[in-house]
């Protein structure tokens, strides 16, 4: 019976053993693909848009998108794109791995230093392969192969681009988004009761609360819609001059917190009266978002300070239940003081690609970015056939090469200029050649489409871009009069911030909350920020400070 | 009886053995290999060193209790449990009391069913249905008003949010707890019953006298179990029903643990948070199977 005891205890330890080493075996090196398509250095063409003499092979990795609707037999080998790459310059672009868990793939890979030639990271590893010297210095590369069209991105977007460099040598190229111009915030009016009612344009805050008590009074309901999570707060605090959630000079020069700023004080003293009169939703503190834009779609309430997106959600359901007289449109938030309105932009940057240390042809991976901003910003005066435009951008296809593109920051704005254009030629009654939209016309399309049959699904590209009264018509004035206060933390955040920064959020919105709804006098303001300061605030004050100061 | 050795029998019953062996291997690989994962409560994890992240012994513990919003969690939790715990109680044996005492078979049947229904029901489904009924211009308060009654924020007062998680729990849980009472109940011996009747007893002194005296064991045994889950105030209940409103009394360490660990990425944070509430359910656990041995005479081995 002993030795059965012993022998059992050791099948035990054996297996407890293996259970340890187990995990551990599962992160080997996986047997690499990439020696097979590793190729020699090949020499480039003079010409930077000209194909290779011999064919180039370089690797990538990519991110698996549910988004990305794939025709026929395309997949993310073999697409339009790749296909482009192959017929334009020779260059055979491999897929070393796709995951739909990209941050930890990568990271693997990154472990084991098995990296493609050409990838985009976000700014916390772009530091971690720095530090580990496994990625390229483009200096050289950019300065002799990067288009003009690329090199105007980095002219207008110093500050951005700066991100992506260490000791003034660029790393990765910062991938940037569609632009500030979708940023922006507005209070939305429900215009047929607007029109009923008889009011205009509000110019002031006052008029903004008249229509919204006259409306409430009238049609039943309450006058302004709020959320449990303060969003609606947030927006119309600029009107005070306040810009909560980013970062700001401050009058002594330093850097600090807007959400904990005097102006904010002032905006929730008023908002908190607001609420205690009933001008605001009694209910909102167990209100999610959803909840709110049902009071919309319902007709309770008339006037709201929204995002842009606002036209695409909840616009439609509101007019499919309430019938298009029911449309929503977007006005400027006034200001207190009667001054012009601010807005607030944060960074916002996709990632940034980067160059293995090891590619043998970093000219090819520069090529093929290239060619995402040519077909992005060049492609109607490239002569480029709109079917061929329309197979790489339908489907949601630039998601396909995720990791290898770069945006245009000014992409929304030149779209907004072009459709209003379009839509305006088209209402006068002129022809208008789509193929001059080129990948913009599903825009142009949807715009028509809720002029000529009041369907809802085109409310948000007519309000976006479309009417006279338009949410990027208001916000193309912002952008071009540098209306708006930059986030001082214009780039990654710091490391209190990453750790802390919800719990910190969390502690204004709780507190603001109490104040709103009559818990607590409006000098407990005074109290939330000291505990925000406790609660790791300071700390992420001091690190912005040094960091971006 | 004497006992024989391990060996003796698991050369009888090898086959029973045999066939609890791959519960035990997926117990050890789901249950206890994955305790190896506490050490990052220990650490600043860091997703791409894993196990191997640097070492910062008890900061993540002093950092969580030097942060106000955690420590009122470990009240709130406390409150919200123990009312549940001691509700949990009086209200299914009050309940089995009366149903035991109904004449009509049929009908006792009938209440059983429907107040066991709502027990089936996940809190996913329950949340969306109460957030409409409580809610200030739901159904509760339309009663309320129509009636002269001022409105109640059931949801949105930080002061009746805890109430409200208790009672709907009481509500939602005590057609099971019935069920049990009243099976303890089937098994008094009708005898006593009987001869309290011929000496005169009232139905009420029965209850007190006979009824109330024999369930004791049973109430004893169900309150001593579920101290074990003092601790667990309910998370999917609160988690659905909560607001920043009502955070000050109804934010429990489970749904903070949430916030911290799983939105805001604080593998460190959260798992120290974890284990500290382990270590308490596991103390009162062990203190619960004593009493329960002590009090109630219930053990296992």
């Amino acid at each position: 019976m002993r030795n059965l005891k012993i022998a059992a205890a050791a099948v035990l330890c054996v297996v407890m053993l293996l259970g340890l080493v187990g995990p551990f075996r599962l992160v080997k090196k996986p047997a690499t693909s990439s020696e097979n398509f590793s190729s020699e250095a090949v020499e480039p063409p003079e010409d930077i848009w000209a194909p290779y003499e011999e064919t180039v092979v370089i690797t990538t990795m990519g991110e698996e998108n549910s988004g990305t609707a794939f025709q026929g037999d395309d997949d993310y080998q073999n697409n339009p794109w790749y296909q482009a790459y192959k017929d334009r310059f020779n260059i055979d672009l491999h897929n070393k791995w796709i995951s739909n868990d990209y941050g930890t793939k990568l990271n693997l890979s990154i472990a084991d230093a098995d990296i493609a030639d050409v990838f985009y990271v976000d700014s916390a590893r772009l530091t971690t392969l720095y530090n580990a010297g496994l990625i390229m210095n483009l200096d050289d590369v950019f300065d002799r192969y990067a288009s003009d069209t690329l090199k105007g991105y980095w002219e207008e977007n110093k500050d951005t681009w700066e991100t992506g460099c260490f000791d003034g040598s660029l790393y990765g190229i910062p991938q940037m988004s569609y632009g500030i111009i979708d940023q922006f915030e507005y209070i939305w009016i429900r215009q047929d009761w607007m029109q009923e009612c008889g009011f205009d344009e509000p110019e002031t805050m006052d008029d903004v609360i008249e229509i919204a008590t006259t409306f409430a009074k009238k049609y039943g309901g309450y006058g302004l819609a709020e959320d449990q999570n303060l969003d609606n707060f947030f927006r119309i605090a600029l009107s005070w001059g306040a810009h909560p959630g980013i970062w700001l000079e401050q009058e002594d020069g330093t850097l600090g917190y807007g959400s904990i700023q005097p102006e904010m004080k002032e905006a929730l003293a008023q908002y908190a009266e607001w609420y205690q009169e009933g001008i605001l939703n009694q209910n909102f503190t167990t209100m999610d978002s959803d909840k709110m834009f049902q009071d919309m779609i319902n007709g309770k309430c008339g006037v709201i300070p929204f995002a842009q997106w606002f036209s695409y959600n909840p616009l439609p359901d509101v007019i499919s239940n309430q019938g298009p007289e029911a449309i929503f449109y977007p006005y400027e938030i006034p200001t207190q003081d009667g001054s012009e309105i601010k807005g607030s932009v944060k960074f916002n940057n996709g990632g940034y690609v980067v160059i293995s240390n090891n590619c043998k042809n970093p000219e090819a991976a520069m090529k093929i970015v290239n060619f995402f901003c040519y077909m992005m910003d060049n492609a109607v005066e490239g002569g480029e056939e709109t079917e061929f435009i329309y197979s790489l951008y339908d489907n949601n296809y630039p998601n396909i090469v995720r990791g290898t593109r770069v945006i245009n920051p000014m992409t929304d704005y030149n779209q907004y200029i072009q459709i209003k254009d379009a839509v305006d030629r088209y209402l006068a009654g002129e022809e208008v050649d789509i193929s001059d939209l080129g990948k913009n016309v599903s825009k142009f399309n949807s715009c028509v489409n809720w002029v000529e049959n009041q369907d809802p699904n085109g409310i948000g590209d007519w309000l976006q871009q479309g009417n006279d009264r338009s949410t990027y018509g208001i916000a193309k004035e912002y952008v071009d009069n540098k209306q708006y206060v930059q986030d001082a933390m214009w780039g990654a955040q710091t490391p209190t911030l990453q750790s802390a920064g919800s719990t910190l959020n969390d502690i204004l919105i709780e507190g603001f909350t109490k104040i709103i709804i009559g818990d607590q006098p409006i000098d407990y303001f005074d109290t939330i920020v000291e505990q925000w300061l406790a609660a790791g605030g300071e700390q992420a004050t001091a690190e912005i400070n040094e960091t971006y100061n | 009886m004497k006992k024989k050795s391990f060996g003796v029998t698991l050369k009888n019953q090898w086959q029973y053995f045999a066939m609890l062996l791959p519960g035990v291997i997926v117990t050890f690989i789901f249950c206890y290999i994955p305790l190896y994962g506490v050490i990052i409560a220990f650490e600043d994890y860091n997703v791409s060193m894993g196990f191997h992240s640097p070492w910062v012994g008890l900061k993540n513990f002093t950092y969580l209790f030097s942060q106000p919003t955690f420590v009122r969690t470990i009240r709130n939790t406390m409150f919200i449990a123990v009312w549940k715990l001691v509700l949990g109680v009086v209200v299914p044996v009050t309940f089995a009391l009366l149903l035991n005492e109904m004449r009509s078979n049929k009908l006792k049947r009938a209440y059983q069913t429907l107040i066991y229904i709502p027990n089936f029901l996940s809190w996913i489904i329950m949340a969306g249905v109460l957030m409409d009924i409580l809610d200030t211009e739901g159904a509760i308060n339309l009663i309320l008003t129509s009636l002269g009654l001022n409105a109640v924020n059931f949801l949105g007062s930080a002061s009746i949010f805890p109430w409200t998680m208790i009672i709907s729990d009481v509500w939602k849980g005590f057609g099971y707890g019935t069920i049990v009472y009243l099976a303890a109940l089937t098994g008094i011996d009708p005898g006593l019953y009987e001869s309290a009747y011929l000496d005169g007893a009232t139905r009420w002194q029965q209850i007190k006298g006979i009824t109330i005296p024999l369930l004791m064991p049973t109430i004893v045994l169900m309150t001593i179990l579920s101290l074990g889950n003092v601790l667990n105030a309910g998370f999917d209940q609160i988690y659905n029903m909560y607001s920043p409103a009502v955070w000050e009394t109804g934010d429990i360490i489970d749904t903070y643990v949430y916030r911290l660990g799983i939105v805001q990425a604080q593998y460190s944070v959260g798992a120290a948070v974890g284990l500290f509430k382990s270590v308490i359910s596991a103390i009162l656990v062990a203190v619960s199977y004593v009493l329960a041995d002590k009090v109630a005479g219930y053990r296992i081995l």
